[in-house]
């Protein structure tokens, strides 16, 4: 009814209105001075005129007009919107009262921005890669066919299982098969590239959504056995060695030895998985049974579930098996799983773990900026007791302390943002491969996850002080002299369990780190079976026809040593199929003779020249080694490493024993045993493996080797050279421009490479642990200090009636080393039960290691002790006769 | 003398309706006016006119300028705008009819 109830627009006008009265206020209040002085002045002039002395007009004026100060304050009030006031006025408050406080700051911050820095660069892998949608258009529908086991599951499926699938599925929309990444060298004007490329079968562009920018996808008639010469290339290959040709498709280009077509160039956002640079066309035929080079995956139909595409590729199985009993293994079945999860599936559990770990370091930044806020909040009490006398209320007291603390999290959001900012792309460079398809950044996602985190973290923090304070202004605290004994018992408390929380997470976090420390040392100071001190390696690829002719391959062997062997402080060089630590070629082989045939066996296959062996230092214990002799006239010869022989010739005497490979072809006598060295990375279970002569090596072998791996040349050099890999390179192009090195890396990277991932968990966690251990050393010191500060009158009256110094230490350190006492306890038992999860990522050492766990507890009492000792030393020093006087 | 409170609310129409009347004003004249008009019989703390001033700018029904008093000092003038004279004519209807109403209530016969 009244003005007040004007309808919307007027709310709205006034609303705007309050909004910018927030601006400008100084003007604004000189303006209402001068309108009431105004005001005042007519009114006195009035009241002279009506025949007031001037000083009973000035008095009856202000009767008239009314209390000045509380109309004024109104009048503000109005202008404004109170609750942004109110907040800006905290915080202007709250900046001024941080800066007041520069130790507290500076700590709290600190902690806080290393805990929501190191959330912050984590959760930026972890949206990269487990979060963030595959690059493709409705990734929710993409889908991996994938053979289960019981105990494990294994991508790769054969002919069999896919085309059974592709034949009968209705779930998919479609349905498409990659081969293994294979390599070509690349010709170009000069010389050759090494590239990468996948194979894939017609449907790969339809699965996944993606067409050429330019050209067009495969042909239903290219994707077949035997098909034409055709490839599509990537965006960045086309710039980088076709120099963005406009007329790049339809071009010829070599790709060793053969031409090949370009028809079709992707887009420059097209990323497949695994990166390739080159696709490559083939199809599925039932020849290629049983070999488990393919993976499937699918386009679920629109609107299609996931369960009913997996019960209907179980009945398929069902079916294959019904048809062909042995064309699944007896435990085998056939599972659907989301793309994305597949393709993170081996990242997925360390990343998790690290994610746990960075939570927790950031839960103890949280206790202990919770701490210092307690402390802080206790001395604050005569300042807050001021404010609630002055008509605060607790409320009010509330808010300005979450506001402080809020301010507090977001300064340090903002710093752990910067911290992220730089110690991403160490995190990228550290992370094991398997990460690397897909680019960490910092998007908006990860900006807002972290200051998310910085919120709440600050009301995490901030919200046990300010109850805690709200609690004690209920109680009045103006009463008693502000906050010295009993009345902050319930604080005291608070403090005390949230140091004890602190101490018990780093002790989990420290025996994690100490298992993965000693993982890593473990893997490091494996036996290699092997000497990788002066060895370079140079890979090149070989996938190329001409070499199915064993006598071109030996002959680039042979033209190479020779030229290699004559750079100067070059001590030996030797050709190897497949470097140790990496994998080799997997076949199954036959030993047809003596007591116990053995059939289709599956071991590794690596092809040497004779050097081999001496070169790597890799012990003959049984038998000769290769020598030049035995090449390609004379009879052939196979070793074997000591695994083969445990697992294939139990009577132990496997000289003049023969294997053939694939039960066809050559038969090979063995002729000798050499040890065993790492294969497949470091720490695994020995591998059978057996070596044949370069020279001796069937052609399709040979063909099928290249197609999978690259060969290794191993040089020995008498010192480490600068510049022997520029030499070697030189060496090889006059030999063959068009047969490139793709990469020359020392054996010591090689074995370093390998470690990448254990080393990525262990650095990671240790300096998390690290940093949990200085946040919770600190927070006891922060403690111990408070309670001296706060018991100096109770001490120096104890001292005053004959209690010494050393006792004083004593007791202020057992109080210390009991709350450390009580973390490790509680620690101890939560790391026994949590360091289970890290089962996976141990190697050599138990995940309930006694070493590690009383390791990392006796440490940490004794630094508590230390912690402790230092507030202890200060409270022996009190002076008796100044504490009780200054009281 | 006894002086009546001013009802919650009606100082923004006493406002409105003085600045109806006398065109541009600033806030001792319209606190004059309405203590004039109410022959003194308003209780009315002029100082409180002030924040509802600020209330009606606000709302867009009143504006202000900054001029000069006939005394030749510098004083804040405020004026209706047309937006505030249909307020006025809304809240004066509004109030006729109100008025109305508690006058039929009281003039109903009583018990005793």
């Amino acid at each position: 009814m009244t003005a007040r109830d004007g309808g919307w627009t007027g709310r709205v006008r006034a609303g705007v209105a309050r909004v910018i009265g927030l601006f400008g206020q100084r003007r604004r209040d000189r303006d209402l001075d001068d309108e009431v002085q105004f005001h005042l002045d007519m009114l006195e002039v009035q009241y002279m005129s009506e025949g007031m002395s001037p000083d009973d007009a000035r008095a009856a004026a202000r009767r008239n007009f009314g209390a000045v100060a509380p109309i004024k304050e109104s009048y503000r009030r109005r202008r404004g919107v109170p609750v942004i006031e109110s907040t800006m006025r905290d915080l202007r408050y709250g900046v001024r009262s941080l800066r007041k406080a520069p130790v507290f700051t500076v700590t709290a911050l600190l902690s806080l921005a290393l805990g929501i820095g190191a959330n912050s660069a984590i959760f930026s892998v972890v949206n990269s890669v487990l979060l963030r949608p595959l690059p493709f258009p409705e990734p929710d529908r993409l889908v991996q066919i994938t053979r289960m086991f019981p105990a494990d599951e294994a991508q790769s499926l054969d002919a069999t299982r896919i085309l059974a699938v592709a034949d009968n599925v209705t779930s998919f929309d479609a349905i498409a098969a990659t081969g293994p990444v294979t390599g070509f060298n690349f010709v170009t004007g000069d010389g050759a590239e090494y590239v990468r490329a996948l194979s894939v079968t017609e449907e790969y562009f339809d699965v996944l959504g993606v067409s050429p920018r330019t050209g067009r996808a495969f042909l239903a008639e290219e994707a077949v056995p035997n098909g034409p010469d055709v490839v599509i290339v990537s965006h960045a290959l086309w710039r980088r060695l076709l120099n963005s040709d406009a007329a790049a498709v339809g071009r010829s280009v070599t790709l060793s030895d053969v031409p090949y077509t370009i028809v079709g160039v992707m887009p420059e956002d097209f990323r497949p998985i695994p990166t390739v640079d080159l696709l490559v066309p083939f199809g599925l035929s039932q020849n290629q049974a049983g070999s488990f080079n393919f993976r499937a995956i699918a386009r679920l139909a629109s609107g299609v579930e996931i369960s009913r595409a997996r019960d209907e590729v179980a009945a398929i199985a069902a079916g294959l098996r019904a048809a062909q009993p042995d064309a699944l293994g007896d435990d085998e079945s056939l599972a659907v799983r989301p793309y994305a999860q597949v393709v993170a599936q081996d990242v997925r559990p360390a990343l998790l773990v690290l994610a746990g770990a960075v939570g927790v370091v950031l839960l103890i930044a949280c206790a202990n900026t919770a701490n210092l806020l307690l402390a802080r909040a206790v001395t604050r009490g005569r300042e807050m007791a001021i404010r609630t006398a002055l008509g605060a209320g607790p409320r009010r007291l509330v808010g300005q302390l979450l506001t402080e603390s809020l301010l507090l999290a977001f300064v340090a959001g903002t710093l752990g943002l910067i911290i992220a900012w730089w110690t991403a792309p160490a995190l990228l460079a550290l992370s094991p491969a398997a990460a690397g398809w897909r680019a960490v950044q910092l998007d908006s996602t990860v900006v807002a996850a972290t200051l998310a985190i910085a919120v709440l973290t600050g009301l995490l923090f901030g919200l046990a002080p300010a109850l805690t304070l709200y609690r004690a202004q209920l109680s009045k605290q103006l009463r008693d002299d502000g906050a010295r004994t009993t009345q902050n018992a319930r604080a005291n408390w608070l403090r005390r369990g949230l140091v004890t929380i602190e101490v018990a997470l780093s002790v989990v976090l420290l025996v994690a780190a100490g298992l993965l420390l000693q993982t890593f040392n473990n893997l490091r100071s494996v036996d290699l079976g092997f000497d990788p001190e002066n060895v370079l390696t140079a890979q090149m690829s070989m996938n190329a026809a001409r070499y199915r002719d064993p006598e071109v391959a030996a002959d680039l062997f042979r033209r190479g040593l020779d030229r290699i062997e004559q750079i100067s402080d070059v001590e030996a060089v030797a050709v190897v199929s497949g470097l140790p630590v990496e994998r080799g070629l997997n076949v199954s082989i036959t030993i047809p003779d003596g007591t116990e045939t053995v059939d289709r066996a599956l071991t590794d296959l690596r092809y040497v020249t004779p050097g081999y062996f001496s070169l790597m230092r890799i012990p003959v214990v049984m038998g000769r080694a290769f020598e030049q002799r035995d090449g390609a006239a004379s009879p052939p010869v196979a070793l074997v490493n000591r695994e083969f022989v445990r697992r294939f010739v139990p009577g132990g005497q496997p000289l003049g024993r023969h294997l053939q490979i694939f039960s066809r072809g050559t038969v090979y006598e063995i002729v000798g045993v050499v040890d065993n060295v790492q294969e497949k990375g470091l720490g695994g279970d020995a591998v059978p493996v057996f070596y044949l002569p370069a020279e001796q090596v069937e052609g399709n072998i040979l063909a099928t080797a290249h197609y999978f791996f690259q060969t290794s040349w191993v040089v020995r050099t008498r010192s480490n050279p600068a510049g022997l890999a520029e030499r070697i390179r030189r060496e090889m192009r006059a030999i063959d421009p068009q047969q490139p090195f793709s990469s020359f890396r020392p054996m010591g990277a090689v074995i370093s490479e390998s470690l990448a991932a254990p080393r990525f968990h262990m650095v990671l966690l240790s300096l998390f642990s690290g940093l949990a251990l200085v946040l919770a050393i600190a927070g006891i010191y922060g403690v111990m200090t408070y309670a001296v500060t706060a018991r100096i009158r109770e001490i120096g009256i104890r001292m005053a009636i004959g209690a010494s110094a050393t006792r004083i230490i004593r007791n202020v350190l057992a109080q210390g080393l009991v709350l450390a006492g009580v973390g490790v306890v509680l620690g101890v038992a939560g790391a026994v039960g949590i360091t289970r999860l890290l089962d996976a990522f141990v190697f050599g050492v138990s995940t309930t290691d006694l070493f590690t766990f009383v390791v990392v507890a006796g440490g940490l009492l004794v630094v508590a002790g230390l912690a402790s000792s230092i507030p202890a030393l200060r409270a022996a020093r009190v002076d008796p006769v100044r504490t009780l006087r200054t009281e | 003398m006894s002086r009546t409170d001013v009802l919650q609310g009606t100082l923004d129409l006493m406002v409105l309706k003085t600045l109806d009347a006398a065109g541009e004003m600033h806030g001792y004249g319209i606190a004059q006016h309405i203590q004039m008009i109410s022959h003194d019989a308003l209780a009315l703390n002029q100082g409180t006119l002030y924040p509802a001033l600020l209330r009606l700018e606000q709302r867009g029904w009143i504006q202000s300028k900054w001029g000069k008093s006939q005394n030749n000092r510098r004083a804040r003038f405020y004026s209706l705008t047309r937006v505030g004279r249909r307020q006025l004519a809304t809240e004066t209807r509004n109030w006729e009819r109100v008025a109305g109403i508690m006058q039929r209530l009281l003039d109903a016969p009583g018990q005793a």
